[in-house]
């Protein structure tokens, strides 16, 4: 059962429940007793004219036949444009997305995504590649016997990961994009291996989502197990040759060549440890490699955590040597350090620590410490009070120090809920002051509004050929929307922020979303955005000699609307086998009950079929036998399995030993027939 | 009794089957569980449920108001009949038959018409939502009727109607089979609350809890014993021992006492 079924089904249960809890006795009327009151007939608003408002809903499906499939088709068109003197063209980004699912009784549940440009590509746009198309097909969860299942992939995907590199609480391995092939299989004792290769390549494109190649090519395996209770042991081997680690359109000048053209090879292999128990976690991995033919790069580090009670410790000491990549991706190295956090969590607080040190392994770069916490305690059932405080230290032989704090006020009242915050921080040459109002208003159901007011002061040294930053703005800001019909919502965001003293920028964004359901299985999404920075003039200070200067700056800003025409349906149930769970692995039983005419115990040619029998599996299933005597369960969970036959409808003076119980193995995807013969009464 | 617990029993028996069999029933969902507005005499308030047939076949749903009773036990009793002081005048719905399709989710409205010279107070009732056509639950060979119902209940307080809240003391009662300290409360008030707040405690063995007092609601008139459910970090359903000490400060609506009691 889905997840919205299952819903569904509790609030039907709900309902009964009410109704036997309560309704039944009060339409228990002994004979003889007084008649129960009269009901209360209700008044009807206007009469009862008001025309029903009422939407078709979105998957829902009455065809329940067959296994679960729905897809999905957008047509897509879009209109960007830029204002103001660098603005480049109009853009246009249209196209079809479509992706569609279905489940299979015996070959897992399958997906497929697609996308097409329809129309030019404008090249300027750095977010626009050459490429117009995108897909994948993914297989998930296929069943195998001996506890197995395998998901594979083709497309454009993410290069897969055992779950060890998954588990990193410091550091992540990145999962690079690629036009190619994955596979991974799942065994007993949490047996993982997981591999893939393709081109390396990035998804570009805002509605429509295309993948542009990269050049080069990646590849990964690995493995992973547990030899024992509370212990995983894994490893992983990820490989580049010639790959481009940046994208640039061409014609496009955002990345000088040097870095543009960068391309890497890697050899790389993670090797990972983990011990779980209970609330504690250890976790050791190594890592080794080459990139681009340098020396081997050697990684290590550890992770520990440990719950208990209200708090949890996290934990942890590191030392990555420089020129470390994982397949094409670059990853954080040359770096040496550790790290602690501990949290705590009750009913009334909600607090943290954590303090973070890095120094670089070669002689390049800074020591950093970050050093960040945070509490709030619940004072009443409405009030709440909290601060979080950051802290950076660099040491790179100036010793800056970045640092800001929070102050904060949660309170619900009668009109909704609302937070007073205070912010202040401070860099090298800034400081910047917030203090901010905000309100979450509470109405009607299906309307909403969040407001929020804004006042800023910035403060900083007065830097050559840059402006003046000292300024003071006002930001106001409203979230809104609203269910206008049951088929038709509002949503709308604005945003508006001006200078009232000191020189800034003003500036202006809004964005509107509708959707309208027009018929069932169709929708009408229309989205529209605009963001302006107005015209302006800042001081600009030329020499600490000379006055500053005024310097014009025109304004600028960019808009949006997309329109997307969906179309979209949902049919059948899902798919559990006979004696197993949801998506469970299931062969096909059958066979036939026959009339052992001569008592051979094989079914032999010219052996009558016994119809109209009951065939009964593990004392829970049955079926009937046909005109022929076959019976047939097409799909039963893999596993042991027992027949047994009610004799009650074969023909005298026949019968069955023992019901003719039979034990059978099923394997997945496989048939197994079992005959069973009826012996005569003697 | 066994009339009263005969049809649970037997629906609760049918909410164990797959739920395939069962498709073709009632399957309503729906928003909110329960409306706490506030009027003025002399306004018109209308709301909206959302109710979604969640079936896979059209369905047609009766709606009407009743009146409800709450037990002791906090179970809920509808009267389709009017009540003693009920304000079901006040209410009007918008249709008494709702036909859906598959899926489909409607909107309905109904209003609250305070009259002018209403006094401050509560307008309590429910908004009941039924299956118009009854199932066939079955319980082994038995067949039984059934009509699926949804209770959405509505309070309106009128004017400056508020709760009051009056302790009488402590108490120890049993709760989910447990063993926890209680408060008896009257609400000697116009409006219903409920009771809330940070509490904490100490039991005979000198271990800590934190205690949540039970959310049900009380209304005007009535006399409630409030349980207060301890908890730890690390576990949600702890044994105390008593004697028990719990004190904090206990709030509803607008108001708060401290609490410092002793449970035996």
């Amino acid at each position: 059962m889905n997840a919205q079924a299952a819903r569904a089904f509790e609030a039907a249960c709900l309902g009964l429940l009410l109704f036997a809890a309560a309704g039944a006795p009060a339409r228990a009327q002994p004979p003889g007793a007084a008649a129960p009151p009269a009901a209360y007939e209700d008044r009807l608003i206007g009469g009862g004219s008001l025309a029903p408002d009422i939407s078709l809903g979105d998957y829902a499906s009455p065809d329940m036949s067959g296994l679960a499939r729905s897809i999905r088709v957008d047509a897509v068109a879009s209109l960007l444009s830029q204002q103001g003197a660098y603005a480049g063209p109009s853009y246009h980004e249209n196209g079809l997305v479509a992706d569609a699912q279905w489940e299979t009784a015996n070959l897992g549940a399958w997906s497929a995504d697609a996308a097409a440009r329809i129309g030019e590509n404008d090249e300027r746009f750095a977010v626009a590649g050459t490429s117009r198309a995108s897909f994948a097909v993914h297989q998930r969860a296929m069943p195998f016997d001996g506890g197995w299942s395998a998901n594979n992939a083709l497309g454009d995907l993410n290069t897969p990961l055992i779950e060890l590199a998954r588990q990193q609480s410091r550091f992540l391995l990145s999962s690079g994009t690629m036009l190619g092939a994955t596979t991974e299989w799942l065994g007993p004792s949490s047996l993982q291996l997981v591999a893939g290769g393709g081109e390396p390549g990035i998804f570009s494109g805002i509605k429509v989502p295309t993948f542009d190649t990269l050049g080069g090519s990646t590849a990964t395996v690995g493995a992973q197990w547990s030899p024992a209770p509370h212990v995983t042991l894994g490893g992983e081997y990820a490989g580049a040759r010639d790959a481009n680690i940046y994208y640039q359109p061409p014609n496009a000048t955002t990345l000088p060549p040097e870095v543009s053209n960068q391309r890497i090879s890697s050899d790389t292999a993670l090797l990972s440890g983990a011990w779980q128990e209970g609330g504690n976690r250890a976790q050791l991995n190594l890592i080794d490699g080459t990139l681009d033919g340098n020396n081997n790069a050697l990684g290590v580090w550890a992770d520990g955590s440990h719950t208990h009670g209200a708090y949890t410790q996290t934990f942890g000491a590191f030392h990555i040597d420089p020129n470390l990549a994982w397949g094409n991706q670059l990853i954080a190295s040359d770096m040496q350090g550790g790290y602690y956090r501990v949290g705590y969590q009750s009913r009334r607080w909600l607090a943290g620590f954590g303090v973070d040190e890095v120094l670089p392994v070669s002689s390049h770069g800074a020591s950093t410490t970050f050093l960040n916490s945070d509490a709030r305690y619940q004072l009443s059932r409405d009030v709440g009070v909290g601060g979080i405080a950051n802290a950076l230290l660099t040491h790179d032989g100036s010793h800056n120090t970045s640092w800001s704090l929070e102050a904060y006020l949660d309170s619900a009242n009668s009109r909704g809920s609302g937070r007073l915050q205070a912010y202040y921080a401070t860099e090298e040459q800034t400081q910047d002051i917030l203090l901010t109002l905000q309100q979450d208003w509470a109405l009607r159901p299906g309307a909403r509004l969040a407001t929020s007011a804004t006042v800023e002061r910035r403060t900083g040294d007065t830097v050559i050929g840059q402006p003046q930053q000292d300024a003071t703005l006002l930001r106001l800001a409203a979230y809104g929307g609203a269910d206008l019909t049951a088929r038709l919502s509002l949503d709308g965001n604005v945003q508006w922020a001006t200078a009232v003293s000191g020189h800034a920028a003003p500036s202006t964004s809004a964005d509107i979303t509708l959707n309208y359901q027009i018929a069932r299985r169709w929708h009408l999404l229309f989205s529209y955005y605009e963001n302006r920075i107005g015209s302006w003039t800042p001081l600009v200070v030329n020499s600490p000699l000379t006055p500053p200067t005024p310097v014009p700056q025109a304004s600028q800003g960019q808009r949006g609307v997309f329109l997307t025409l969906r179309w979209q349906d949902s049919r059948g149930g899902h798919f559990v086998p006979l004696g197993g769970s949801l998506g469970a692995g299931s062969g096909r039983l059958t066979g036939v009950v026959y009339l052992d005419l001569n008592e051979n115990g094989r079914y032999d040619a010219g052996e009558a079929g016994a119809a109209n029998v009951t065939v009964i599996l593990d004392g829970r299933f049955s079926t009937r036998t046909d005109a022929n005597g076959r019976y047939d369960f097409p799909a039963v969970a893999a596993g042991r399995h027992v027949i047994t036959v009610q004799p009650d409808n074969l023909p005298l003076p026949w019968t069955l030993l023992n019901q003719g119980r039979t034990e059978v193995e099923v394997t997945t995807r496989d048939r197994v027939d079992v005959n069973i013969g009826a012996m005569r009464l003697k | 009794m066994i009339a009263r617990l005969l049809p649970l029993v037997l629906v609760s028996l049918l909410c164990l089957q797959p739920a395939r069999s069962y498709t073709q029933e009632f399957a309503a969902v729906v928003s909110p569980p329960r409306f706490e507005i506030s009027a003025k005499g002399g306004k018109t308030l209308r709301q909206v449920i959302e109710i979604t047939n969640k079936s896979t076949t059209p369905s047609k749903y009766r709606v009407h108001t009743s009146d409800f009773v709450l037990g002791p036990d906090y179970g809920v009793t509808f009267h389709d009949e009017l009540l003693k002081d009920s304000c079901r005048q006040w209410v009007a719905i918008e249709r008494p038959l709702v036909a859906l399709p598959a899926g489909g989710t409607i909107r309905y409205r109904f209003e609250v018409q305070v009259p002018q010279d209403a006094p401050d107070g509560e307008c309590r009732f429910a908004i009941m939502i039924e299956g118009d056509e009854p199932a066939m639950a079955k319980a082994g060979a038995m067949q039984l009727p059934i009509v699926g119902r949804i209770g959405v209940i509505v309070y309106v307080t009128v004017g400056a109607a508020a709760p009051q809240i009056e302790l009488f003391g402590p108490a120890v009662i049993t709760f989910d089979g447990r063993q926890v300290p209680a408060l008896r409360v009257h609400n000697a008030g116009t409006a219903h609350t409920r009771l809330s707040g940070f509490l904490t405690g100490t039991d005979a063995t000198g271990r800590k809890f934190d205690f949540t007092p039970s959310e049900s609601p009380i209304l005007p008139g009535d006399v409630r014993e409030v349980a207060l459910t301890p908890s730890t970090s690390d576990n949600a359903t702890p044994t105390l021992t008593f004697p028990v000490a719990v004190q904090g400060t206990l709030e509803w609506s607008d108001q708060r006492t401290e609490l410092d009691e002793h449970f035996k």
